[in-house]
């Protein structure tokens, strides 16, 4: 079964008195354990794709399925939990939670969801696998760039997402420790059998992608 | 002529560059900072509303008091009109025989006999001041027109020859319905008098005189209805020659006995001002903790701007943008905040002033003086100083944000997300700093008053509100380390966020729990001060208040001691079934050491075995009668040993009708009723210098309680002439603590208004940081977090937020508190309050401050929830 599946999917947005077309008949279909990265140019529609695919947007026209489910007929709480329980996210710019140590940020999707992995030694696990646990008690400001996306990524395996979405994950990296996190990433997808989407300007990174697309006005073509 | 290198005329270059410097200050002055101000609506006009409300409460108090004050020696100059000299004894009338040895000095002096009292008119029940003077001579010296009368020979004989004709102001008492031929009926001494109204005084000279409140009778009319027969109140001097007051004094003195003063006209309005001074100075003291608030308010929207606009700043310096610059934009933002926010107070200070006005009034009139003031007299051209102040508070209130934009280097300014303010994030030396002043605040609490005014006790206060300031970044600290564990497992991740984000900026956060802390500080001080001396004054009552009744003459205030009862009237009532003791009083105001006081007397023979008195040094009141009864011995309250610095032992002297006494003071007793102080006289020692037979009240002990109420109707009817005012003692303490709670209304209002200013400090606190925490929220809702999380974190974060301040506040309150009770009412009063803690309302108000802040995060927990997550991230 498909995990992510697009079809026709058509989103504009205004932008002053002018409607853009942000995607246009976008048809796309991912499987599980799938690393899919997608390239394009500022403005090509990377961004308006990723909210499409975290449920953060509806398409004007089209249907969108996560895990089998059409995304327009679950309400903003169905949404939600979906967020919570499917998908995990990685910025750019790491986002963090600047007051909560290594260990809290990891544990927080689980505190919000009241989930009672938090109790266990998930974290810990987690932690351990990105290489961090020995920094566990400390907060982002202490970290290198490199190490506080490894903690994003362990915060977006947190609760096993079925979907891993990262917009331009070493894009605030240099590259020796961009190439280490999309390595943890892969491995990742592997180890816990996650779909992940990776949006990137970088044509190097798009390379590490077993599927390879391009996004260009707001049209996507595999490469 | 100079010239510049252009050529043109140098005044004309130097005229041009001031005219494109301000074109160019325009154009910045219009970027930089209105525009930031209105793009931000909301919460420049809830700053604004603190600073106008912190301000209106400043003024209004100041206004009120102005008003009080002005209102005493507007109408005491209107009354002594030109008088150069006024001859009076303390307390007590004189014989008129005096006026007449005054006639040697003819040639240097002219003398005009006066009388006063009060009467109190009895369709209003209002008190109305009349004075008698001869009215054939008074125009000479007071300014006074009859409106309806000739003022010659042919005019005023008729008002003359009536022994009932009184004259009223035109704007006499609101209400009361009179005409000219028409009669009004005053209670005087407890009897009613009909008195026919002769004429009418324009609205200008002495007309104007205590609001309306005053009538003027004939000299002879007056000592008719006043009972006081070849008796005169007061003397009123002119000079006829330039004379210096000192000669004229002791000319004047040296024709008349010791007990007879010569005093210049302006001693009665120095006496009433320092009456009123500790009373007005500890309530204008109270109010500006409103405005100090406010001024908190301002620092926090600057501050908030600073923080907002950092990469503003970073830019500007990076263009070439000077520090000084930089510190001038946050300047001048505060100056408008303040300027608006000023303007906007003085206008509400008006009406804030009308309400305080009539709280101040009746404190003043409950406790000191008759005041008769009933409108603030405001002019928008004297309320200039107050805008001044108002804006240069709010520039000094944004000095150290306005100094923290123009010192950190434009990258750090830049940096995302690592900037706060340097001062207040917290530091072992803040936390020293903050020991520091609590130690000198603590020294200073130590210090005697100067003048009998509590600078140091006010000085210890606002060194505890420094110091209370300075150690809130480390509260949040502690509570954020100490607490997030509890939060997380009580609230979960919504709980540990919200406890966590109290060190993210945590400059900010301090100073809004600062400022309620603050706020919240003076309401339990207050609360602890005014519940420790209601329970002191209860217990007090009831271990003085022994009688079964008391009798007073009706007609005016408890405080007033020209309404007298025949003594031996009162005597007679001994022998009534039922009676065991009867103790009759009478005061007089006197002055002493240049000082208002009291001097009284009662039969301490029946004080002794009926009554009682809580002695602070001496014997005790058992005892009393042996000191006292036929003694030159005296006791003196509290406040009197402390205002004059006598002990038990130390000597009195009065000047009596009857040569100096010197009084021996036996004991110091505790007393609560008058802050001016009493020295008490055994009857048989007062009766032998002053020889005033008549009383002013009269307190019955009874041998069989079931006879009250027959005994009441025995004194009723014995004393038929006289309205009296009979209380039991229950309806006395009942009627104590009714003026003693309506006294201190006024403090609760001024502390209230001062938390409310704080809790919209709060709420701006609150506003701003989810502006600034946009992202984060964003990433929340990525993460998966419900909206109701999201709005549920903001408000576990007022609440803490709240909890903390509340914390601080309460625990400073109870040290302020003890400053307030032991050091500033001391000093100010000389009361010695024993500490009481009122538990429950302690903790109704802490629930009421903690429920108030949360109510604060309603909104901007509103906010947070709507937050778009795309857009929150869109800076990605």
């Amino acid at each position: 079964m498909s995990i992510i599946q697009f079809i026709d999917v058509y989103k504009s947005y205004q932008s002053g008195a002018n409607t853009v077309a942000a995607l246009q008949r976008v048809n796309l279909n991912f499987e599980a354990g799938d690393f899919v990265t997608i390239m394009g140019p500022s403005g090509g529609g990377k961004t308006t794709l990723l909210n499409l695919l975290a449920g953060l947007d509806l398409p004007d026209r089209g249907e969108i399925f996560l895990q089998g489910r059409k995304v327009s007929d679950l309400s903003d709480h169905d949404l939600t939990l979906l967020r919570r329980k499917e998908i995990g996210f990685v910025f750019q710019f790491f986002n963090l939670m600047p007051t909560l140590t290594l260990q809290e940020n990891v544990e927080l999707p689980l505190l919000l969801a009241h989930s009672s992995k938090t109790q266990g030694s998930h974290v810990q696990t987690l932690l351990e696998y990105v290489g961090l646990w020995d920094r566990a008690e400390s907060f982002p400001a202490e970290l290198s760039g490199g190490e506080m996306q490894r903690v994003a990524i362990a915060r977006a395996l947190v609760h096993q997402p079925v979907i891993l979405l990262a917009d331009e994950p070493t894009g605030n990296l240099d590259s020796e420790n961009g190439q280490k996190i999309i390595e943890l990433m892969k491995r990742a997808a592997a180890d816990f059998n996650t779909t992940v989407v990776l949006v990137t300007h970088n044509p190097q990174i798009a390379e590490c992608g077993n599927r390879h697309l391009e996004i260009r006005d707001g049209k996507l073509t595999q490469i | 002529m100079w010239q510049s290198a252009s050529g043109n005329p140098r005044w004309q270059t130097d005229a041009n560059l001031t005219v494109s410097f301000l074109y160019y200050f325009k154009d910045l002055f219009n970027a930089l900072i209105l525009r930031p101000l209105i793009r931000d609506p909301f919460r420049t006009l809830i700053t604004i509303l603190g600073v106008a409300v912190g301000v209106a409460v400043f003024l209004s108090i100041r206004l009120a008091n102005h008003q009080t004050m002005m209102s005493f020696t507007e109408s005491v100059d209107l009354v002594l009109g030109r008088a150069d000299a006024v001859i009076r004894a303390e307390g007590i009338d004189f014989d008129e025989n005096y006026f007449e040895k005054l006639h040697s000095l003819r040639k240097e002096i002219k003398a005009y006999p006066v009388i006063e009292g009060y009467g109190l008119e009895t369709t209003s029940g209002e008190v109305v001041e009349i004075i008698g003077t001869d009215l054939l001579q008074d125009s000479g010296i007071r300014d006074f027109s009859l409106k309806t009368t000739e003022k010659d020979l042919k005019g005023l004989l008729p008002l003359i020859m009536d022994p009932t004709g009184v004259i009223l102001p035109e704007k006499f008492i609101p209400g009361v319905e009179f005409d000219v031929k028409s009669t009004l009926t005053f209670l005087i001494k407890g009897k009613e008098k009909k008195l026919k109204v002769n004429a009418v005084l324009e609205n200008k000279g002495i007309g104007k005189a205590l609001n309306g409140n005053f009538a003027l009778m004939d000299i002879a009319a007056a000592q008719n209805i006043f009972e006081k027969y070849g008796r005169l109140d007061r003397i009123d001097i002119q000079f006829l020659q330039k004379t210096k007051f000192e000669e004229m004094q002791k000319k004047i003195s040296a024709l008349l006995p010791d007990h007879l003063q010569v005093e210049r006209p302006q001693r009665k309005n120095q006496q009433v001002e320092k009456m009123l001074q500790a009373f007005q100075y500890n309530l204008t003291a109270l109010s500006f903790v409103a405005l100090l608030v406010a001024l908190y308010l301002i620092y926090n929207m600057i501050a908030l701007s600073v923080v907002r606009r950092r990469v503003e700043i970073g830019t500007l310096r990076a263009l070439g943008a000077t520090p000084t610059l930089v510190a001038l934009i946050f300047f001048l933002e505060a100056g408008v905040i303040g300027a608006i926010g000023s303007f906007l107070g003085i206008g509400l200070g008006y009406y804030f002033a009308q309400f305080s006005l009539d709280a101040i009034s009746l404190t003043v009139n409950n406790l000191y003086a008759p005041s008769y003031v009933t409108e603030i007299d405001f002019h928008w051209h004297e309320m200039g100083p107050y805008f001044i102040l108002g804006v240069i508070l709010s520039f000094i209130s944004a000095l150290i944000p306005a100094w923290d934009a123009a010192t950190t280097p434009p990258t750090s300014v830049m940096r995302r997300g690592g900037y706060d303010l340097k001062l207040f994030r917290g530091s072992k030396q803040l936390n020293v700093s903050a020991g520091l002043v609590f130690v000198l605040a603590g020294f200073c609490s130590q210090l005697p008053p100067i003048k009998q005014f509590p600078y140091f006790g006010f000085f210890s206060v606002f060194l505890i509100i420094l110091g209370l300031s300075m150690l809130s970044p480390a509260a949040l600290l502690w509570t954020r380390d100490r607490f997030h564990h509890f939060f997380k497992n009580m609230l979960g991740g919504e709980g540990l966020l919200a406890c966590m984000n109290l060190s993210q900026n945590v400059g900010r956060n301090a100073l809004a729990v600062s400022s309620l802390a603050i706020a919240f500080m003076m309401v339990i001080s207050m609360s602890i001060m005014v519940h420790s001396f209601r329970q002191t004054v209860i217990v007090w009552i009831d271990q003085t208040l022994k009688a079964d009744l008391f009798v007073r003459v009706a007609g005016g205030r408890d405080i007033d001691y020209q309404h007298t009862l025949p003594s031996d009237q009162v005597e007679k009532l001994k022998k009534v079934d039922g009676i065991a003791a009867i103790d009759q009083f009478r005061a007089i105001d006197i002055t002493y050491n240049d000082l208002p006081a009291v001097l009284a007397t009662g039969d301490f023979s029946v004080l002794s075995q009926f009554g009682n008195l809580v002695i602070k040094t001496g014997p005790s009141a058992q005892e009393l009668d042996n000191i006292m009864v036929g003694h030159n011995h005296a006791i003196v309250s509290e406040a009197f040993s402390l205002k004059h610095n006598v002990q038990v032992g130390d000597i009195i002297n009065l000047k009596t009708p009857n040569g100096p006494a010197n009084l021996e003071i036996a004991a110091i007793y505790f007393d609560y009723s008058r802050e001016r102080g009493y020295i008490i006289l055994d009857r048989t020692t007062f009766l032998k210098y002053y020889q005033e037979e008549p009383i002013n009240s009269f307190v019955i002990y009874l041998n069989d309680k079931s006879k009250l109420n027959s005994v009441r109707k025995e004194i009723l009817r014995s004393l038929n002439e006289h309205k009296l005012i009979i209380r039991s003692n229950s309806e006395l303490k009942k009627q104590v603590l009714e003026v003693f709670d309506k006294t201190f209304a006024i403090t609760y209002s001024l502390e209230i208004i001062a938390i409310i200013v704080a809790v919209l400090g709060l709420f701006n606190t609150l506003v701003s940081l989810i502006l600034e925490r946009k992202r984060e929220i964003g990433i929340l809702r990525f993460i998966g977090a419900f909206t109701r999380q999201v709005k549920r974190m903001i408000l576990i974060e007022a609440g803490i937020l709240g909890m903390i301040g509340s914390a601080m506040g309460l625990m400073a309150g109870i040290v302020v508190s003890y400053i307030l009770i032991f050091v500033i009412n001391k000093q100010s009063f000389g009361w010695t309050i024993q500490i009481h803690f009122p538990y429950f309302y302690i903790f109704l108000l802490v629930a009421f401050s903690w429920g108030i802040s949360v109510v604060a995060g309603l909104y901007p927990a509103r906010l947070a929830q709507q937050l778009n997550p795309k857009e929150a991230v869109r800076v990605e």
